[in-house]
């Protein structure tokens, strides 16, 4: 039995036999060719060009319809790099005027490039390198005419283990044949780990050298949690992974069923809802997917930061990003849309926002004040929203509120915009709820003035914990005062919960505490029914939401009401939730 | 011909991601494109070349555009240092 350690980059575990595939380097050698020779050596190069743009085109599309636009990105790159014409010229003058095979051109002209990068000591430049050696053994297969694709040497049902693993190569493994991957080399920021963990493989990258240690169909384990790779692994090493094996697939069937029910409830029988928080158009299909219960929290100012010079996004670009979600979740569950929660950490790159260097940007002119500052930005989001509301079901949410006189001002803004596109005879949606976040302090303590005006509210933990605490997050001296788990959050949250339900309004959580396994089932039994949480935490959230009583959650708030610090309530959290969550998901 | 004395300006310098995006603009236009470092010309329409360039933030490249469509192949990539090649200032944003 031997260890070894390596970069987890796509969590899971593994037990199976091996596939190993020795795929170091291509051997390459120089052979001369005649000057007759030349025109056909120069067309075999041609077509496999061609071929190779053909096959990168291929799966720039299969990626990014399988894994996102994102992904497709990588081997846009690649074909730049192929269709590179310095290269190309450098390849074709080897051939031509040295006399040597295409094959050599090819590799040493990709080589010159690939070294010259590698040695410019930077890791982002070392990662385009192997970049550069894929587009290069792409066109070497078709020079070749062999098939050293790792893909295919992987056989079905085994644990993948190589020297290296491009990202192209790792596009084409199919998840459900290919149980693992394990390389000597590659690391976090890789494209191979993106597309591995897109692709959800366990995978362990940059192990170092154990491929000599290793012989075709060796049992081994891999852990891509742990960044682990156990070869030949006693019986009992085995027993106790395949006990993790076992209880992991248990989750994922069960979150499986999961997917398919938009309502769940607790073992009582108590309704909740779980929605979704996005940030891009794109992520409320993930959402639908899901089955969220609607998108809680659509944060749109991801539309300014993306937008091509971080100019202000006009109503157009607005509409249709609007329009596109709505589309996707529908009338059955509803969009909360939050207006621009700008500021802060979030500055825009725009020269019209950036008046004076704020020296306490937290506390200055962010979201709703910025939004009423500059109204006709507002407007045109406004007009945008009610626009689009025709095509499903939106709400509309203005972040950071702290006084009633700019929730009235919000409002009037609003029905100004209204009283416009119904004048201009423009369809929309009538009746939209206008709602606020609750996050800060003196929202909260003032909640019984705004209820009766506000229809629906929802709870930012974010910016509630740090205002409450009074504590910057991302400020390493203090962070150790940033805790969900805060006593004083807790009160927050509770009286909050209380005033909704007194004023009948809904009321939804769209903070990080919701993602939070081990907070959800305190959220619940201090009494709320909905929380909003990010895409990949939606299942996770219905599964502990249907795994715990009322009765139980009720229990567990009501002892955590009485533990006197943030620690305290944490650790007696994170001993609830033992026996729902494998202790990898306990953070 | 045209040419221009440019400082890279935004953050990350000539990075992978400004050497894409100058190339693939590049590309749109007829004119031969080059920027030049200590004697060095590379082709802009090369992104291996462009890569080897090697400019950190506060580097002075020299722009040269020749041929058809030169002026707005010029102002084209001007334009791309003027905005600091639209880097993402906003990766390390913390999610509210």
């Amino acid at each position: 039995m031997k260890f070894f350690h390596g970069i987890p980059v796509s969590p899971g575990v593994e037990i199976g036999l091996v596939s190993v595939v020795a795929n170091n380097n291509f051997l390459i050698r120089p052979r001369a060719i005649e000057s007759t020779q030349v025109a056909s050596e120069l067309a075999k190069l041609d077509s496999a060009f061609e071929n190779a743009a053909e096959t990168l085109e291929r799966r720039r599309v299969d990626a990014s319809e399988q894994l996102g636009e994102q992904y497709g990105q990588i081997f846009e790159a690649h074909g730049l790099i192929l269709r590179d014409a310095k290269l190309r010229a450098k390849i074709e003058k080897t051939i031509s005027e040295d006399r040597l095979c295409s094959e050599y051109a090819v590799y040493q002209a990709f080589n010159y490039y690939a070294k010259l990068l590698q040695g410019l000591q930077d890791a982002l430049y070392a990662d385009r390198a192997n970049d550069v050696v894929d587009v290069r053994d792409q066109l070497l297969r078709q020079l070749l005419a062999v098939n050293q694709e790792v893909a295919l040497a992987s056989e079905s049902g085994k644990i993948l283990a190589a020297n290296f693993l491009n990202p192209s190569d790792a596009a084409k493994l199919d998840p459900t044949k290919t149980i693992a991957i394990v390389t000597e080399t590659g690391g976090l920021g890789s494209h191979t780990a993106i597309v591995a963990s897109a692709l959800g493989i366990p995978t362990v990258l940059g192990v170092g050298p154990f491929i000599s240690e290793l012989y075709e169909d060796d049992l081994a384990i891999v852990d891509g949690s742990a960044g682990l790779l156990i070869i030949n692994p006693d019986p009992e090493t085995v027993q106790r992974y395949q006990a993790k094996k076992d209880e992991q697939e248990r989750r994922r069937r069960r979150r499986e069923i999961l997917r398919e029910k938009v309502v769940v409830k607790t073992t009582d029988g108590v309704e909740i809802e779980v929605k979704g928080n996005i940030e891009f158009p794109s992520e409320a299909a993930k959402c639908v997917e899901n089955g969220a219960a609607g998108i809680g929290l659509y944060r749109t100012e991801f539309l300014f930061l993306t937008s091509p010079n971080n100019a202000i996004p006009d109503e157009e670009t607005h509409f249709r990003a609007y329009k596109s979600v709505l589309e996707t979740v529908g009338f059955e569950q509803s969009t909360i849309i939050r207006t621009f929660d700008l500021g802060a950490d979030k500055t825009p790159g725009d020269k019209t926002f950036v008046e004076v260097k704020e020296p306490n940007p937290f506390m200055g002119l962010r979201s709703i004040r910025l939004s009423l500052r500059h109204t006709e930005m507002f407007r045109s989001q406004l007009r945008a929203i009610l626009r689009a509301s025709v095509y499903g079901k939106v709400k509309i949410m203005f972040p950071l509120v702290t006084t009633i006189t700019e929730w009235r001002d919000a409002r009037a803004i609003f029905m100004d915009v209204r009283d416009d596109l119904l004048e201009e005879g423009v369809p929309f949606d009538r009746d939209v709820p206008l709602g606020v976040m609750v996050e800060t302090p003196a929202i909260v303590v003032m909640l019984e003035q705004f209820a009766p005006e506000v229809d629906f509210f929802s709870i930012g933990t974010n910016d509630l914990l740090q205002y409450t605490q009074a504590v910057d997050r991302s400020n390493e001296n203090v962070m150790s005062l940033y805790q969900q788990e805060s006593p004083a959050l807790l009160r927050f949250i509770r009286h909050t919960i209380s005033v909704a339900n007194h004023y009948g309004k809904p009321l939804s959580l769209c903070g990080q505490m919701g993602s939070s396994p081990t907070c959800a089932p305190l959220l619940l039994g201090l009494g709320l029914r909905s929380l909003s949480v990010s895409p990949n935490m939606i299942l996770q959230t219905k599964e502990i939401c249907e795994s715990f009583s009322m009765a139980r959650c009720e229990e567990i708030a009501r002892k955590a009401w009485r533990l006197e610090t943030a620690a305290d309530i944490r650790a007696y959290l994170r001993s609830q939730l033992r026996d729902v969550l494998g202790s990898d998901e306990l953070e | 011909m045209y040419t221009k004395d440019l400082v890279v300006e935004n953050s990350s310098g000539f990075h992978v991601r400004v050497a894409t995006l100058v190339c693939k603009e590049a590309m749109k236009y007829d004119a031969t494109i080059r920027l030049g470092k200590d004697g060095y010309d590379a082709d802009c329409k090369s992104c291996l070349d462009l890569l080897t360039l090697m400019a950190p933030k506060g580097t002075t490249l020299t722009l040269s555009v020749d041929g058809e469509g030169a002026k707005d192949a010029f102002d084209a990539i001007v334009s791309l240092f003027e905005h600091k090649f639209y880097e993402d200032e906003f990766a390390d944003v913390v999610r509210a």
